[in-house]
């Protein structure tokens, strides 16, 4: 897993690369004070909302959100364990919580702060010899104590499915339809939402148990292009 | 120098550029040597096996997933990490679930001991245990299964009893909402 984040990074290092200069940087402490004067030690993570067109897409990206985000430091309630109580009460999708105080997370889960996920895309676009996944996700963080928004970042990862590789002529293009088409039947999404979390993740302030916690204000990260929403 | 002209070349498939890029990771990761000393934690194989679980909610598959938990508290404690946060909680919850409460409370303890930010959470869990296991009558985590097997089928308690003293929302807002 570790060096799944590690090639995230150097992924997203080498494709932020070619454009620098046309994309903002800041620091974190500038773009989320809130998490450096709140310092936050405690998450609880809410079911994901489902923006995308796939009705399955929350039951798979929910598996790949604990382990990256134990890695940022936090104290992260067991998912498994938080969703499942949750259910209980009839609370299945973030969304459900997303306008109401969350002082109650803070009393029963004893949380700082919750995180919302978003499945913003969970799909591959057709086309007759090209198709791309696409898995964006967007994080948030809210205090329980004062509700406000402390941190949030997005990712995204787009993968071309398509063979390059086939020949020529007509037969190279139908060897090629097909070999696109068993691709995307075969694609997985989970390797993906979990590169889309490292992009998302790789923003946010450590936390108490790792290293650097409180060493990385200065630490600089892309602005994100809608900064609020 | 060739890795860079390579990162290039390659940016119109990223999917080569990915498997490139993780090549490169994986060889930075080997050199260095640094992978062990800077780990922070042993997740091992729980993405993996919870993934499974999903895509096949079979027990086997649950079982494989408490094995992948078991395995990640032996490899922390052999090298020396702390077991990674929720751990230690998922596999109390596990033992709750199947009536096994003298596991589930040993569990709790664990991760309540580890991580004081989930005091409020692990004492709301370890009373639930209590409660569940019936008049605190204690019994050893080895005969808990077979003893217990009867009294646990009535004396379970679901997740909706033991929020009615806390719920999560004030009634009636949950449903508003919808």
């Amino acid at each position: 897993m570790n060096r799944l984040i590690a090639a995230t990074l150097l992924l997203a290092l080498a494709l932020l690369g070619g454009c620098a200069h046309t994309a903002q940087q800041s620091t974190k402490a500038e773009l989320f004070p809130l998490m450096y004067e709140q310092k936050p030690r405690s998450i609880v993570v809410l079911p994901p909302i489902n923006e995308s067109t796939a009705a399955d897409a929350p039951t798979y990206y929910s598996t790949t959100i604990q382990e990256p985000l134990v890695f940022t430091g936090y104290y992260v309630l067991p998912y498994e364990v938080s969703s499942d109580i949750l259910a209980h009460e009839g609370i299945t999708d973030g969304h459900q919580l997303y306008d109401l105080p969350l002082n109650t997370l803070k009393e029963y889960f004893g949380a700082d702060a919750v995180l919302f996920t978003r499945i913003k895309k969970w799909d591959t676009s057709y086309a007759v010899v090209a198709s791309y996944l696409t898995v964006a996700v967007e994080c948030e963080l809210k205090s329980t104590t004062t509700g406000e928004k402390m941190w949030n970042y997005s990712g995204t990862v787009v993968v071309d499915l398509t063979n390059h590789n086939t020949g020529g002529g007509l037969a190279g293009l139908l060897v090629q339809v097909v070999v696109t088409a068993m691709n995307t039947a075969m694609a997985d999404y989970v390797p993906y939402a979990m590169q889309a979390n490292a992009i998302a993740l790789n923003a946010m302030p450590y936390g108490p148990y790792h290293p650097q916690h409180e060493k990385d204000s200065e630490y600089k990260v892309f602005v994100p292009k809608a900064a609020d929403k | 120098m060739t890795m860079a002209h390579e990162s290039t070349h390659s940016l119109a498939n990223p999917l080569r550029a990915a498997q490139l890029a993780l090549l490169a990771a994986a060889l930075c990761v080997l050199c260095t040597g640094c992978a062990k000393p800077n780990a922070m934690y042993c997740m091992d194989n729980y993405s993996s096996t919870l993934y499974a679980c999903r895509k096949n909610p079979a027990q086997e598959q649950q079982d494989k997933h408490v094995k992948a938990m078991q395995d990640i508290v032996a490899k922390s404690e052999q090298r020396n990490l702390r077991v990674p946060p929720g751990i230690f909680a998922e596999l109390g919850y596990i033992s709750l679930k199947a009536g096994q409460m003298a596991d589930a409370k040993k569990y709790f303890e664990a991760e309540n001991r580890l991580y004081p930010e989930s005091k409020v959470f692990t004492t709301r869990l370890l009373a639930w245990a209590d409660a569940s296991s019936g008049t605190g009558a204690e019994k050893p985590a080895a005969d808990g299964a077979a003893t217990e097997g009867a009294d646990s089928k009535g004396g379970v308690i679901t997740p909706a009893d033991a929020m009615n003293d806390a719920p999560v929302l004030p009634a009636g807002e949950g449903a508003a909402h919808e």
